[in-house]
């Protein structure tokens, strides 16, 4: 059910992606004869038009776009020649990868830092790790991300610089991507902590006698990890997208680089397909994240059927 | 078995309950009688220990023995819920709403006592049909109860604790009069039977009568009076349990042109 709701939503995004390609000034035709290095000639803009179907209605060349785009076909790289869709195939594999420990490391942080700063609020360990969100959310990532690598790789050369291998090549690139999510959410699940500690249950559940252990671990984090959750979601997609400034600092061949060439090529299949694919897997990602938290929560579980008895 | 002396609530510029001392044997009753801002809610916290700053406690409350001011948080725990049973307005409020019924029950239980699972679960359901619940009930989610039926499972949760004492704060106010009953008659039955001693809030002076034999009146955070129901129905001596007792009479006669 849910998943059909997200055709026309995806058709209407690669409409608007393909809309809004055309609407940069510059004749694609220039572009791609610069993208594959041939000289450009009258002669030559005129041809590729043609070629490129570049004489058609915008209304001609989506729908051929979008017939093709249903056989799975993407178009061809401008630089390259190849079909799009291998290519990010090949280079999409080095980004989830990097985005994943980025988002284990982003909760896991989360979870620890705004937790141990609700539970001993107001003493030197809120403070400091509220010293470290302002600093952290204030922070570029590419300056962080510089910072890093200035740091850690060129001063004490702890880390190598760049490129994929070793683990010790994606802490610098995996910190860059997660210490600005850290920082913003931990704030934000400390808050939700320390909301749920308003609720008339709490006080209840200390009035009937339960250990503080039990209350915070069955009350109040239960509480505030589903309220954070949703924004986890966010957080995953935000991620697989923001791997594309990072990856150009660490010379990290993942989709996000291969994206930057193309932007500066004007590589037109290449920009299109990657905006429409981040913009699916936000989709997606939200879509799984609602199932989630109506499967978590008890209330959204027993909606459906009235009363359930169990 | 409780015994509270000189217990005043404060904040840094202002005294909100006045000190004020009283004693509850066991199987005993006493009734808190005021309107809303008296300070009644602030009392019931008071004896629970559940004020944090910026309000300050003061004077002593003592437990079979025990200075409640001075407990760890650990031996206080183990007052609270087992000796001091405490029934609040929306007694419904209790339960967090993610969690079912029963196992918030059984939590509550075995923080007590040390016994299985199994038998914790014989406990709740034993209490639950105590206020007319069926024991499916057990496995029902807080919002899957209709209000008073959550009411009914709150005080079922108060009670499968057994406590000495319970501290009942307006409990009867959001019922319907068929759950309110029942609620009273529990407690009155509970007092009979077991020796279960309580402390009754109320601003229903007819509930109030029904329910205890000593009263204490406060308003604006003082106790302006106290006694045996009896003696001080006869005769008031404080102007707010006269007007108290002048409004119940004008209200009873369901005429106003007294006034």
């Amino acid at each position: 059910m849910a998943l059909c709701a997200l055709v026309p939503s995806i058709v209407f995004l690669s409409f608007v992606v393909f809309l809004a390609l055309h609407l940069i000034p510059g004749d694609p035709a220039v572009a791609y004869l610069s993208a594959s290095q041939l000289p450009i000639t009258e002669e030559a803009i005129e041809r590729v038009t043609i070629e490129l179907g570049l004489d058609q209605t915008v209304w001609e060349q989506y729908a051929s776009w979008f017939f093709s785009a249903l056989t799975m076909d993407f178009g061809t790289s401008y630089m390259t020649g190849e079909p799009v869709i291998e290519e990010f195939l090949f280079y999409f594999p080095a980004t989830v990868e990097l985005s994943v420990w980025a988002f284990l490391i982003v909760i896991l942080s989360v979870i620890g830092l705004g937790s141990a700063s609700a539970y001993y609020r107001k003493t030197w360990v809120d403070y400091s790790s509220r010293l470290f969100s302002i600093v952290g959310a204030s922070l570029p990532s590419f300056w962080l991300g510089f910072l890093l690598l200035y740091v850690f790789s060129m001063t004490l050369g702890i880390f190598p610089s760049g490129n994929r291998g070793t683990v010790a090549h994606y802490v610098l690139p995996v910190l860059t991507l997660a210490i600005p999510y850290i920082a913003i959410y931990s704030r934000l699940f400390r808050t939700s902590l320390l909301e749920v500690e308003k609720l008339p249950w709490m006080s209840h559940a200390k009035a009937r006698g339960l250990s503080e252990k039990t209350i915070w671990l069955k009350f109040q984090m239960r509480h505030g990890v589903l309220a954070l959750l949703p924004v986890l979601g966010v957080v995953m997609g935000y991620l697989l997208a923001g791997t594309f400034i990072v990856e150009n600092i660490f010379s990290w061949p993942g989709v996000g680089r291969y994206m930057m060439n193309a932007i500066v090529q004007r590589d037109y299949p290449v920009i299109q397909f990657y905006i429409l694919v981040i913009a699916c897997l936000f989709l997606f990602i939200n879509l799984i994240v609602d199932l989630l938290q109506a499967w978590l929560d008890p209330r959204q579980r027993h909606q459906k059927g009235g009363v359930k008895h169990v | 078995m409780i015994e509270v002396n000189n217990l005043a609530v404060k904040t840094e510029t202002q005294t909100l309950l006045e000190p004020l001392s009283f004693r509850i044997q066991k199987g005993e009753s006493i009734g808190v009688l005021g309107e809303s801002g008296a300070g009644k809610t602030m009392l019931t916290m008071a004896l629970l220990q559940l004020l944090s700053s910026p309000l300050q406690v003061e004077g002593s409350v003592i437990v079979h023995d025990q200075h409640l001011n001075v407990l760890s948080n650990e031996q206080l725990r183990s007052v609270r819920g087992n000796t001091l049973g405490y029934v609040p307005q929306n007694v419904q409020a209790i339960f967090d709403p993610y969690r079912k019924i029963g196992v918030q029950m059984v939590e509550a239980i075995r923080a007590h006592e040390r016994t299985t699972k199994r038998e914790a679960k014989r406990t709740a359901m034993a209490s639950l049909r105590e206020v007319q619940l069926k024991d499916e009930h057990y496995h029902f989610f807080p919002f899957q109860l209709s209000g008073g039926m959550l009411q009914r499972a709150g005080i079922a949760l108060v009670f499968s604790l057994q406590p000495e004492l319970v501290i009942a704060d307006e409990p009867t106010t959001a019922l319907d009069e068929e759950t309110k009953t029942l609620i009273l008659e529990l407690l009155l039955r509970k007092q009979r039977e077991e020796g279960l001693s309580i402390l009754f809030v109320s601003h229903e002076i007819d509930v109030i009568k029904k329910m205890v034999t000593r009263i204490l009146v406060l308003e604006n955070g003082k106790c302006v009076e106290c006694g045996s129901v009896d003696q001080l129905m006869n005769e008031p001596s404080s102007a707010r349990l006269q007007s108290f007792l002048h409004y119940e009479a004008v209200l009873r006669r369901g005429a106003m042109k007294n006034d």
